[in-house]
């Protein structure tokens, strides 16, 4: 079975399939008990619905389906790093194996995915993660991967 | 100093401050590794900038000042702990008043958004650290995100 590795998510890396910010990296506010950090510009240009997510799943695992959305979808990784899988937004009926990446996550991350983008549900690096999403996007598509299921696992340092 | 309550929160017990959502209501998509929730409908109606924010907090706390937008509402979704939300619904042009200061108790899987105008300070945790997340857009007037001390009195809340 073909293996890839997940990698930290990057700004360039991410481009193809939309915008990856790390929010930590802006300038906090703060107060007695909290900090906080926020988007310079707008995260999403579309009217959506909120989604939260848990899942058991951990890496590695096998990805054998990937779904996709006619609309904009915002991941914000909980407090739990995370591996998100996507591949490329072009017009196709089913993603193919060779298209495929999979990236990590971590607390303080977002990622806006732009419609067509191929993405499945994420999964966590050292146990079970709970997720934030918001939905721009009311159709939604389910396809087997093209070539064959796909192991994610994380690199060995 | 006034002792302040934590109220239970609902949608009408919650409306004179904006709406309240229970995603976990909603849409559930499950399969044996993962459970999904989704809004039946939109929330977010306009673009918006989005926020994380941590907070933690001994076993009681403080308000003692809190901000209003007047031309933004506030979306805010809980994290994987529950929070204390403090919101006023006191006079925007003037300070937040400690009568008005009520404290309400947010799931995981809740959601509210703030009505313009209404005041509120940062949420605190309930045991532990914790995350949050907000989304808004002011018109970038200084007074948007100027925090102004509760009158006459600061509220102490206990957990």
């Amino acid at each position: 079975m073909k293996e890839i590795y997940a990698v930290d998510a990057r700004k360039e890396a991410c481009g193809r399939y939309g915008t990856f910010i790390k929010l930590t990296d802006y300038e906090a506010f703060s107060g007695t008990g909290w900090e906080c950090w926020m988007t310079e510009g707008i995260c999403i240009d579309q009217s959506a619905g909120i989604g939260i997510c848990h899942c058991d799943s951990v890496q590695p695992f096998i990805l054998d389906k990937m779904k996709k959305s006619d609309g904009q979808k915002l991941i914000i990784c909980g407090t739990q790093r995370m591996i998100l899988t996507v591949a490329g937004r072009e017009d196709s009926l089913s993603p193919g194996i060779d298209s495929i990446e999979a990236f990590i996550l971590n607390p303080g991350e977002i990622i806006l995915l732009q419609p067509g983008v191929w993405y499945d549900i994420c999964r966590g690096v050292t146990g079970p993660v709970d997720y934030f999403e918001l939905l721009s996007g009311r159709n939604e598509i389910c396809s087997q991967i093209e070539g064959g299921s796909l192991r994610i696992v994380l690199k060995n340092e | 100093m006034k002792n302040g309550s934590i109220c239970r929160i609902g949608k009408e017990v919650f409306r004179p401050y904006g709406e309240y959502y229970n995603i976990k209501e909603d849409n559930e998509i499950s399969s044996k590794s993962y459970h999904a929730y989704q809004t039946a409908t939109d929330i977010i109606t306009r673009p918006l900038k989005l926020g994380i924010t941590k907070c933690s907090n001994e076993k009681s706390f403080v308000i003692d000042s809190m901000e209003r937008h007047l031309s933004s509402e506030e979306v805010q979704i809980v994290g994987n702990k529950p929070i204390i939300l403090s919101v006023a619904d006191s006079d925007p042009s003037g300070n937040p008043r400690t009568e008005d200061v009520v404290s309400f108790l947010l799931q995981p899987g809740d959601v509210i958004v703030l009505k313009p105008g209404i005041w509120h300070d940062a949420c605190h945790s309930t045991g532990g650290e914790t995350m949050y997340y907000f989304l808004s857009l002011t018109n970038g007037e200084p007074s948007e995100t100027a925090w102004l001390s509760v009158k006459p009195d600061p509220v102490s809340v206990e957990l």
